[in-house]
């Protein structure tokens, strides 16, 4: 295994008009690492995540994902870099409505020109795996919000990535349904030797991570190894 | 992505979904009727006999022309119902297309589907189109008597016209879909964090200093040409610039119309104010058509006032009376049309609202409350339009002297409307009570 690190975040600052969101944030993730990014809510914490992913382009500093420099790729290659080789996990799933569960995790390899069968058993697979207790053909909305979360990590997974960014994936579940789902995506992270970026305020699940990372007002105020 | 992909992705599977499917089809059908329509009767030959069993609105190469523009007219409010109806549900489609992006979409999939989606319902529209015709042909050219049919029998090139409006209604309504939902391309969060639609640019203004220009130019510059043709050419090029301002116009009339009510007393009136200033341009579409049918209404009360009152009926009454007749019924039309498109909005704006309209309900804002508020919102758009149209429509033709007609007419469309307008917040008093429930408040 490579010891690049999978995630390199530069000096990076960000701001939604007036308000301040990062402010020469930097963050090192090494290859199969899970990181935990704690803090009180506005601290800037899932702004860190939305750069790191290449969701939003920072308006300042660098952010190398994979050993790609984001600010270099334009819009259609860092949603293609993601699609194949980041999964995303956010509070409240996103699965996409009108698809069934099954649908909604063969989406990242449908849309990457799979054949709709082989895209669907590998989907069937993973729901298996993350220990989805419903038909797979369930649509979202009749799913409970831990067994859609079930489902988004199933998708965060069907891909393979080397790394997965999850932004308070356990934030919409109950204690006992939030230790599982985080046993379930942290444990299949590891087999795969996958980096994980946890963003949490919530320090029973910041525990899990091998390093913690704490923001406060946009910037990093201590890390701690943990494991 | 395959190209069944994006066929599966674009296909309606909620029930919303599929009504606002056959919303687009059947307005759009409604509009390619028309459409073909009006071509049919610009092919007229010059010299057709009045044997044919047509009107004299019809066979007369002098009356013809207006038949003709009106009948083009009135796709104008059906494909302003069309445009709604492809913004209808745009809070969750945009929130669908956010989440296939963040599965993987990319911004140039995610306008694929949206194009699919909405040319595909178009399309189905652009078929739908020729039995709708024959429909119309049915009741405009079959069952009227002899000599009062406005519509000959279809032929050969109708059928080629709407073989050649198929893939042109498909493609305008794969651009336009893709066009709407370009919003929710920018970013797979970009429901959380879009910004509001923008009012009226600096473009509108152009365009609606443009089209009164058209319009006076339509009135006063072109008939003065010499040619037998001048009138007819003054009249479609006042009639484009009526449309480009009363459309460019619409939304700030709205504006205005909210910033008005604003200024009022009682918490009605400021929360009817702040929805319709939170997005004047759907609001703004439907002002612009009853602008339309204010002007077309001021005009021909003007047209009937004169023939009351100085030039009399004489033998010609029916021919009159008919014509006069046919006019307000296709004003009655495009209102309706404009009525519905203006429900289907506020509807989609409901159920888009949920949230803060259950916060509002907590917060001590009763269902009765709410009504009052839907039925300001609805008639603060409707009524300064329809009025303002009726007053501007009759002193375009004749100055003051048609003051006291289209005053007359103004009174009673905006009174019609402000009923109207009570009537339709009462019909969606359903769709209130479900926004408010409690439950909406744990919506995220």
């Amino acid at each position: 295994m490579s010891h690049q690190p999978v995630l390199r975040v530069n000096a990076v600052d960000h701001a939604y008009r007036r308000t301040v969101a990062l402010r020469g944030v930097s963050l090192t993730v090494g290859p199969g690492e899970v990181v935990a990014v704690t803090g009180p809510s506005g601290c800037g914490k899932s702004t860190l995540l939305h750069a790191a992913a290449g969701i939003i382009r920072p308006q300042a500093g660098e952010v190398r994902l994979l050993d790609q420099d984001l600010a270099a790729l334009d819009e259609v290659e860092r949603t293609k870099l993601r699609r194949r080789r980041v999964g995303m996990v956010l509070q409240f799933g996103q699965l996409v409505p009108d698809l069934s569960a099954n649908e909604n995790v063969a989406l990242p390899l449908l849309l990457d020109g799979h054949e709709r069968a082989a895209a669907r058993t590998a989907a069937a697979e993973w729901l298996d795996r993350a220990g989805l207790d419903a038909d797979h053909d369930t649509l979202p909305a009749e799913l409970s919000g831990g067994q859609a979360q079930r489902v988004a990590v199933a998708r965060a997974l069907v891909t393979g990535p080397a790394v997965i960014f999850a932004d308070e994936p356990t934030g919409s579940l109950d204690t006992i349904g939030g230790e599982q789902l985080l046993e379930l995506l942290l444990g299949a992270a590891r087999d795969r030797g996958a980096a994980v970026v946890l963003v949490t305020h919530d320090n029973v699940v910041a525990a899990h991570a091998d390093r913690e990372v704490r923001m406060r007002d946009g910037r990093v105020e201590a890390e701690a190894v943990l494991r | 992505m395959r190209p069944s992909t994006a066929l599966r992705l674009a296909r309606p599977a909620a029930a919303a979904e599929r009504a606002r499917c056959l919303l687009i089809a059947g307005s759009t059908a409604a509009a390619g009727a028309l459409l073909l329509a009006t071509l049919h009767i610009l092919r007229l030959p010059a010299d057709i006999a009045s044997s044919s069993g047509l009107a004299r609105y019809v066979t007369e190469s002098g009356l013809r022309p207006g038949v003709a523009i009106a009948t083009l007219l009135l796709a104008v409010p059906v494909l302003a119902l069309t445009v709604q109806a492809l913004r209808v549900g745009s809070v969750a489609r945009d929130r669908r297309m956010a989440s296939l992006r963040l599965a993987g979409a990319t911004p140039h999939d995610v306008r694929a589907i949206a194009a699919a989606e909405a040319g595909g319902a178009a399309a189905a529209g652009g078929l739908l189109a020729a039995p709708a015709y024959l429909l119309l042909w049915l009741l405009g050219g079959v069952l009227p008597a002899e000599g009062a049919r406005m519509l000959d029998t279809p032929d050969a090139l109708d059928a080629v016209a709407w073989a050649a409006l198929v893939p042109l209604v498909a493609l305008a309504g794969a651009v336009a879909g893709a066009a709407i939902h370009g919003r929710a391309v920018v970013d797979p969060l970009g429901v959380r964090r879009r910004s509001p639609p923008s009012g009226p640019g600096r473009a509108s203004l152009v365009v609606l200093i443009a089209g009164v220009a058209l319009v006076a130019a339509g009135i006063v510059g072109v008939p003065s040409l010499a040619g037998d043709d001048a009138i007819d050419l003054g009249l479609l090029v006042a009639m484009i610039g009526l449309l480009l301002a009363a459309f460019a116009g619409g939304p700030r009339l709205v504006l205005a119309s909210a910033h008005a009510l604003g200024r009022r007393r009682g918490t009605e009136a400021l929360l009817a104010s702040r929805r319709l200033r939170a997005d004047p341009r759907s609001a703004g579409r439907v002002a612009g058509v009853l602008f339309v049918c204010g002007v077309a209404l001021g005009i021909e009360a003007l047209l009937v006032a004169q023939q009351l009152l100085f030039d009399g009926f004489g033998a010609d009454a029916a021919f009159y009376l008919a014509g006069f007749a046919m006019a307000a019924l296709a004003v009655l039309v495009a209102a309706g049309v404009a009525l519905v498109t203006l429900l289907v909005g506020a509807a989609d704006g409901l159920l888009d609202a949920r949230r803060p309209l259950a916060s509002l309900a907590a917060l001590g804002v009763d269902e009765p409350m709410l009504v009052r508020v839907l039925a300001r919102q609805l008639a603060a758009t409707a009524v300064p339009a329809v009025v303002a149209g009726a007053l501007v429509g009759g002193p375009a033709i004749a100055g003051g002297q048609a003051l006291l007609a289209s005053t007359v007419a103004a009174l009673v469309a905006g009174l019609a409307l402000a009923v109207a307008a009570r009537l339709a917040a009462r019909l969606l008093r359903p769709l209130i009570r479900a926004a408010i429930d409690p439950e909406n408040l744990r919506v995220a």
